[in-house]
């Protein structure tokens, strides 16, 4: 009797999807076996989705290590979000396109060798989270011409001349002027879209309009002779924004700046060898300690609290 | 004497305070719309300031005829400015859709703009001398049943 449990133990383990026991979101939809190597479409229903952060949905190899799956299949990838910009809502009937195979950075993939599955996780708001992580094994039919898709291209990306990727975002702040660069692999042609109001995107200089929050830059490529298109999501994190005054000149008499970069009125105080009444310095020979500060803006930029030390010769 | 007295005394009150004709209204979101006057001759230019305006929700600018509460701001002198030119309306917004890029005004930071606005006793068959016309804010098109953005400071059209 107790063998039989354990063989029921662990045919059950078989069955439930990795990582499973700990996800909360319900999969349910199919066709997951048999599937064709091209133009395969998965009707997904999720329920139970928790309201913390989207998903991600995409084609993986799974991970033997029992570390999150690294290679992915970047055409089949969705992100399951109420977020502007999102593939679908959590309550959508979710349409997923794997493929037979596809290319991972310099690995081909033939999924009628390797695991392939659908992996599900939580989304960059939540990345290090892995509650969610849970692996849905799908199958494939065996290649019967030699007709053999084009490649995926690859985009690399940076902000700021940062590398950023949809697994690793980037952190700018209010009014912090940005410029997305993006590099196709093909040699394709790249288009490129905010999917968030709090970004505003021209041309390639990015402007987020918000300091706190998150939005997203897609860049697209068109594909080519050689490559298939695919897009690339660049999640940002927005941080308040940082005030600034202009650098004080050490000199006897000085007109002090009025207002920060974001227009706020400052304040100052001065000590030691010097006095301000208004914005007017005033200052002898020695040592002048001024304090400068600035209300902040919910939402949109920090206090501005800063000294600043002269010596007056 | 005392006629020369109350000249001089109104022309330096006047020019001391030189807001005293104008006006500021709060919105809902706790944005500040103020213009240079609520008087003007109908032609004549009005200095329009906005402030701590969310620079994510785009926004027509406009001489308007008052709706009735809950209502679309309609007619504007101008109409709906979708090609971001003309004096008497204006369409501002910091993340246009790719077609209008170039065609808006961008807010400033802290959501701020300013803009001169033509005002005129006409706007279309509406005398503005017979009914309330006003310096108009409301959310763009992509929001146009958006009322929670609408702001008005009454013009009185001499």
């Amino acid at each position: 009797m107790k063998k039989i449990v354990i063989v029921l133990a662990l045919v059950a383990s078989l069955l439930a999807p990795s990582h499973a026991q700990a996800a909360e979101t319900k999969f349910l939809g199919g066709p997951l076996t048999n599937l064709e190597q091209q133009g395969a479409t998965i009707n997904v229903q999720l329920s139970a989705v928790p309201e913390k952060a989207g998903l991600y949905m995409q084609q993986c190899v799974q991970s033997t290590s029992g570390a999150r799956s690294e290679i992915c299949n970047k055409a089949a990838e969705l992100w399951i979000s109420t977020s502007r910009g999102a593939s679908f809502l959590p309550t959508d009937i979710i349409k997923f396109k794997p493929t037979g195979g596809f290319i991972s950075g310099t690995t081909t993939v033939d999924c009628t060798v390797s695991k392939c599955g659908i992996f599900m996780r939580f989304d960059h708001t939540a990345g290090a989270d892995l509650s969610e992580d849970q692996f849905i094994a799908l199958s494939f039919k065996s290649e019967a011409t030699g007709t053999m898709a084009l490649p995926m291209d690859e985009i690399t990306a940076t902000i700021n001349g940062v590398a950023v990727s949809t697994k690793t975002p980037i952190t700018l702040g209010y009014r912090e002027l940005a410029t997305v660069s993006a590099v196709s692999k093909a040699g394709a042609t790249l288009t490129y879209a905010t999917l968030a109001p709090a970004c505003a995107l021209n041309g390639t200089q990015i402007t987020p309009l918000k300091g706190v929050g998150e939005c997203a830059i897609s860049v697209t490529s068109a594909g080519n002779a050689t490559a298939a298109g695919v897009t690339a999501i660049l999640p940002i994190y927005l941080a308040l924004g940082v005030q600034t005054i202009p650098t004080i000149a050490a000199n006897k008499s000085v007109t002090l700046p009025t207002k920060t970069n974001f227009g706020q009125k400052v304040k100052y105080k001065a000590t030691g060898e010097c006095s301000v009444k208004k914005n007017k310095l005033t200052a002898m020979k020695g040592k002048c300690t001024i304090s400068a500060r600035a209300k902040s803006q919910d939402e949109l930029f920090g206090a501005l609290k800063t000294k600043v030390v002269l010596k007056i010769k | 004497m005392r006629k020369i007295f109350f000249v001089v005394f109104t022309l330096l009150a006047s020019a001391i305070s030189p807001g005293a004709n104008a006006a500021i209204v709060k919105g809902a979101q706790g944005q500040v719309l103020s213009v240079s006057a609520k008087t003007a001759k109908s032609g004549s230019m009005i200095t329009v300031k906005g402030r701590g305006f969310d620079e994510t929700v785009g926004i027509y600018l406009a001489f308007c005829v008052v709706p009735k509460k809950g209502q679309l701001p309609t007619p504007c002198g101008g109409g709906i400015n979708k090609a971001g030119v003309g004096e008497a309306s204006f369409w501002i917004s910091s993340n246009p859709p790719p077609y209008a890029v170039g065609l808006t005004q961008e807010f400033l930071p802290v959501g701020r703009f300013k803009e001169k606005v033509q005002v005129s006793r006409k706007i279309g068959e509406f005398d503005c001398a017979k009914v309330r016309c006003a310096i108009t804010v409301r959310a763009d098109h992509l929001r146009g049943q958006d009322r929670s953005y609408d702001m008005f400071i009454p013009i009185k059209i001499k």
